[in-house]
């Protein structure tokens, strides 16, 4: 499995950014806040790696500690998401009949929703945060999970070891933790990691349109949106922030793409 | 065949009636202080304030008799009230539709039509040393954040071409020239990560096509490569295909929301965004069940499509 190239690139971005967004107090060499004047719309400079914004703070500075919120929503979002949706999807699976037909379509009317539409709407109610971000994503990615942990779940739940182990009397909730769960392990770190990937872009576009983060909190799609003015005299913090949100959404997203292969060649291939 | 439309028509309603009742249900959620800023900045809030509200949004009657109230205004074209103008929230989603469809249709028409010979292309290279850099640069695409790319675009457009106006909107009816150019780059922007999804799909769908039985009959048969790629597999390839177009469709709407907001179109996204700056909950109520109900017919239509062309399907 390590030898897959697609697993190693995307492993190597995670595990450099996961740090970088990890030590961000330690390796930052400003203040993700601090203003200065005097550096305002500075390039690229031995100073400031990546320049600086429009209030003279440090971009590369203020993109580790955007890495931190971004990645660190994204993993709140797609933990909710995993542990609501992936038991939904398992429980259906396991007990069919009335329980799958009501759970499973109101995971279809979830579903239906435009995935930044349905965010945007529950992030209306609650109010424009980080964590009511996380929650948002955590909601919307809530139905993806269930449907893809229901239909393997079916087949485990047919399969002769389960059959054997009720047999010797084993409940229902020994059944699914010790042995439906461990056989889903594979199918959930490949989702889980793909839905990582895309969950990092609908975070930045939410902070993008000023409903996700809110300043003075650094974060990469806050940085997008707050240095587009100033693009035209200094494109410096545009790039560079667009290219982290790239890198970091691509890691997870190349990371799942090779597990995805080595873990389960059925899916070989397949969207 | 009538069957499966009976099945199929019956989940489309089951599904539109759970999202009605979400979205109604939503404005309950409301937080209480929330209710207190629509009275707006300037207000004195007294009880009588805050009732004539509650009165206003509809607050004050038994839950179920809100429901039908408001859903069968909103089978009539009825969808309520703006809270700041008072104006039919129906009249300023229609006057902002246009835009967005006009993005949607153009970034998902030009981003299908480079698909499926992209796709093609993809899945007759396999195996050479070529995969892999598809592979990379199909998953690059897909993880390019479309409103950055839309800002690069601009910036880009600026030091090569500073004649070119890329932001602002023209209606089609006033210049329909000037309307067009100023959408390439809100639909390049919207279009590549598409494309390259898509692109993907109809790789992986055309490759299971070719490897069916039926592909190798008619090779043995002697039928022409392009006469087996074309029509043999590349039919059986679009199937799963148009499905995956119609998921897409709900996926776009997002981007757009997001890339209209970078070239100032004045779409449903800017409408929802700044509804929700005003907290106008009638406004953003109606926009996300039109939205959401105008996909969910959109993919059952598709659906309905799929079960029309597919002889399997029909004849079940």
């Amino acid at each position: 499995m390590p030898r897959h190239p697609l697993v190693l690139v995307g492993g190597a971005l995670v595990i450099l950014q996961g740090l970088l967004a990890l030590l961000a107090p330690w390796i930052a060499p400003y203040d993700p806040i601090g203003q200065n004047v005097i550096n305002r719309l500075e390039g690229p400079s031995l100073d400031f790696l990546l320049g600086a914004d429009q209030f003279g703070r440090d971009n590369f500075s203020r993109i580790l500690y955007g890495y931190r919120a971004s990645i660190g929503v994204s993993f709140v979002s797609v933990t909710i998401a995993l542990v609501i949706g992936g038991s939904l999807g398992v429980i259906s699976a396991f007990y069919r009949g009335w329980t799958d037909r009501l759970v499973m379509r109101c995971m279809d009317v979830l579903f239906a929703f435009p995935l930044i539409l349905l965010a945007i709407a529950i992030i209306s109610l609650l109010g424009p945060q980080q964590w009511t971000t996380a929650i948002a994503i955590g909601i919307v990615y809530t139905p993806i999970f269930a449907r893809i942990l229901r239909g393997p779940a079916l087949v485990l739940a047919e399969s002769e070891f389960v059959v054997s182990a009720r047999a010797i009397g084993a409940g229902d909730l020994r059944i699914l933790l010790v042995h439906i769960l461990p056989n889903l392990a594979s199918v959930i770190l490949v989702q889980a990691s793909l839905s990582l990937s895309t969950a990092i872009l609908v975070e930045a576009s939410l902070s993008f349109l000023g409903i996700g983060t809110q300043p003075p909190t650094p974060s990469l799609g806050l940085m997008l949106a707050e240095s587009r003015s100033y693009a035209l005299i200094s494109p410096w913090t545009s790039i560079f922030a667009g290219v982290a949100i790239l890198t970091a959404s691509l890691g997870f997203n190349l990371l799942g793409d090779g597990l995805r292969d080595t873990l389960d060649p059925r899916l070989k291939g397949l969207e | 065949m009538t069957r499966v439309l009976a099945q199929r028509l019956l989940d489309l309603l089951v599904v539109l009636w759970g999202v009605s009742a979400l979205v109604f249900l939503m404005i309950r959620f409301i937080p209480g202080d929330a209710v207190q800023i629509m009275l707006g900045a300037n207000v004195e809030i007294t009880p009588e304030r805050l009732d004539a509200l509650y009165r206003k949004i509809g607050l004050d009657k038994p839950l179920l008799e809100q429901y039908v109230a408001w859903i069968g205004g909103a089978l009539v074209g009825d969808l309520g009230t703006s809270l700041w103008t008072g104006a039919p929230v129906g009249g300023e989603i229609m006057a902002r539709l246009g835009v967005t469809f006009e993005l949607l249709l153009l970034s998902l028409g030009s981003a299908v039509l480079l698909a499926i010979p992209a796709g093609c292309l993809m899945a007759y290279v396999r195996r050479s040393a070529g995969d892999y850099i598809v592979r990379i640069v199909t998953i690059v695409g897909v993880t390019i954040p479309s409103f950055w790319l839309g800002i690069v675009l601009i910036l880009a457009f600026y030091k090569l071409a500073p004649g070119f106006a890329s932001i602002g909107y023209v209606p089609f009816t006033d210049d329909p020239l000037a309307n067009l150019s100023r959408m390439i780059l809100p639909t390049i922007s919207l279009a590549l990560p598409i494309l390259a999804s898509l692109s993907r799909i109809m790789r992986s769908a055309m490759l299971d096509a070719l490897g069916q039985d039926y592909v190798r009959t008619a090779r043995a048969k002697g039928v022409s490569e392009t006469a087996v790629i074309f029509r043999h597999a590349l039919r059986n390839a679009l199937i799963p295909f148009v499905t995956a177009v119609g998921i897409t469709a709900g996926y776009l709407f997002g981007g757009a929301i997001v890339v209209e907001q970078v070239f100032a179109l004045p779409g449903l996204g800017r409408l929802v965004i700044g509804a929700i700056a005003e907290r106008n909950y009638p406004l953003i109520q109606a926009t996300i069940l039109l939205v959401t109900s105008g996909f969910v017919v959109i993919n059952f239509l598709v659906d309905m499509l799929y079960v029309a062309i597919d002889p399997r399907v029909r004849e079940a």
